[in-house]
């Protein structure tokens, strides 16, 4: 009876997800596939300790399978991963093995945090890492870790877009090396500062994107 | 009588092939500058921005008229210091070598009037060469690579300003770069009081400037103290009307030592042009 009640205990979380982190996966994939192209207004708000800059606004256009777009009038930086990578990842169904990692508590919801592990090693992501909220089916955590930039972790929030998994702000965290640049390509020649001590804050940094007014085709 | 004599001085700037020369030779590298960028500016900006590349995007128009003003304002403050040496040097040392200023001062005017009408035709002609270069840099790149947001490459970082924001920043940035080339002026008129040939003061206010950057590039701890009071350590202080936020203090700063520069150096001048034995 005993063995009974820990195995019920064990099994509770899983129990009240009611479904496995394939079945999750496969609804996703059926979300991400139901958008067939988008364009969205983007305020794009980074902080990064080497880039000073005022939050740019931008469009942002993406069409199925791999077309994405960010069109600005003035200078905006977006990470080089993240954004749309996850979409490419999960769409692609034979690419990868998911692997369930548990549950985690993530913006008052149990979420349901899976690794995606391509299945060649010849991709440009190495590993995924999604939390994913089974309810809503929307994922609310990212973390990629791909082979040229390191890991790029990303959190979302969703509005009304919620049905077609768009988010309405995403927000990056970002590794980034200490910035330098010799000072004869910079041309502060005269510039006696000296350089501070790097602190760990010099090299981490977010960018938000704040998402408004989608126009969604299916 | 000052505005005569003031004329007068004009009027020799004006007839000396060497004052076109610097202009002619001003809109020759900034037209090479812009016409080199058009064709493969991209690359350039590229292999600058590589190190933020590899994790982040840039994305929108980089280069565009304002960084290209802002890149020939950085390459020509470095050079013009020597076009206005050419002209200011020569304002008292070529007349004394020419034996035209013994004439001049035969005449019923003061030696400090003469000396002033000197100084400020060297300043006017200093501040039309910066204008010249600001008008070229800025219409001839907005008429080629149009407008957009100014991406600045520091050493530490980069600072992205917003089309809008610029316009006034430049406008600053020139007034303090004017203030930085009246240092040199001032300098080489005050070498050009001793000198009764025209390639000294040229020579000497070169000589200074190398001098003097060198020392304050130089990272030995005893020039610590002795940096922050070099006319050649404010010389690029035009570039920090560019940063975010703009350090309204140190640029006061910088704005003292050259106006204290050119006070004593003209001060100089005027008190060893008024001793001046002319013996040509």
């Amino acid at each position: 009876m005993k063995i009974l009640l820990y195995a019920i205990t064990l099994c509770i979380p899983f129990m009240s997800f009611g479904q496995s982190s394939d079945e999750v996966i496969t609804k996703l994939q059926a979300k991400f596939k139901k958008v067939k192209e988008y364009t969205v207004k983007a305020q794009i708000d980074t902080r990064l300790p080497f880039i000073k800059m005022l939050p740019v606004s931008a469009q942002i256009l993406y069409k199925q399978p791999d077309v994405f777009k960010v069109e600005s009038k003035g200078i905006a930086i977006i990470p080089r991963q993240g954004f749309d990578q996850i979409g490419k990842l999960i769409n692609n169904s034979g690419a990868f093995t998911v692997v369930p990692q548990g549950t985690a508590e993530l913006q008052g919801v149990l979420t349901q945090v899976v690794t995606l592990i391509p299945n060649q090693d010849t991709g440009e992501v190495l590993v995924g890492k999604l939390w994913i909220d089974p309810v809503k089916i929307v994922v609310l955590k990212s973390q990629l870790t791909t082979r040229s930039n390191g890991t790029v972790s990303a959190d979302f929030v969703y509005g009304t877009q919620a049905v077609n998994a768009l988010p309405d702000k995403i927000t990056f965290s970002i590794d980034t090396k200490k910035f330098k640049i010799p000072k004869a390509m910079t041309g502060d020649m005269n510039s006696s500062a000296r350089p501070k001590p790097e602190t760990p804050s010099d090299t981490k940094g977010s960018i938000t994107i704040y998402l408004s007014n989608y126009i969604v085709k299916y | 009588m000052w505005r005569n004599s003031l004329y007068n001085e004009l009027i020799k700037i004006t007839a000396r092939p060497r004052s076109f020369l610097g202009v002619a030779a001003i809109t020759l590298i900034i037209v090479l500058i812009q016409v080199a960028m058009k064709m493969d500016g991209l690359s350039y900006i590229q292999f600058i921005t590589a190190p933020i590349e590899q994790n982040l995007i840039i994305e929108g128009n980089i280069l565009n008229g304002n960084l290209m003003t802002f890149i020939i304002l950085q390459m020509l403050l470095i050079h013009i210091p020597l076009l206005v040496a050419f002209i200011t040097g020569d304002l008292i040392s070529g007349e004394a070598a020419m034996g035209t200023l013994r004439i001049l001062l035969t005449k019923p005017v003061s030696r400090a009037n003469i000396y002033w009408s000197k100084y400020l035709a060297g300043a006017l002609y200093t501040i039309l060469l910066l204008l010249w270069i600001a008008i070229l840099a800025w219409g001839g790149g907005h008429l080629l690579f149009g407008t957009g947001d100014l991406i600045i490459l520091n050493s530490d970082g980069i600072v992205i300003l917003q089309a809008h924001d610029i316009f006034w920043r430049l406008s600053a940035a020139l007034l303090q770069a004017t203030l930085a080339l009246l240092t040199i002026s001032t300098l080489s008129i005050f070498f050009s009081c001793f000198a009764d040939n025209s390639i000294g003061p040229i020579v000497s206010t070169m000589g200074v400037v190398i001098l003097f950057t060198l020392v304050g590039s130089l990272d030995v701890p005893i020039f610590t103290y002795i940096r922050p009071l070099l006319f050649t350590t404010h010389m690029a202080a035009w570039r920090l009307w560019f940063n975010d936020p703009v350090p309204y203090a140190d640029i006061a700063f910088s704005s003292v030592i050259l106006v204290l520069h050119i006070i004593i150096l003209a001060g100089l001048g005027l008190w060893k042009f008024n001793r001046k034995d002319i013996l040509s």
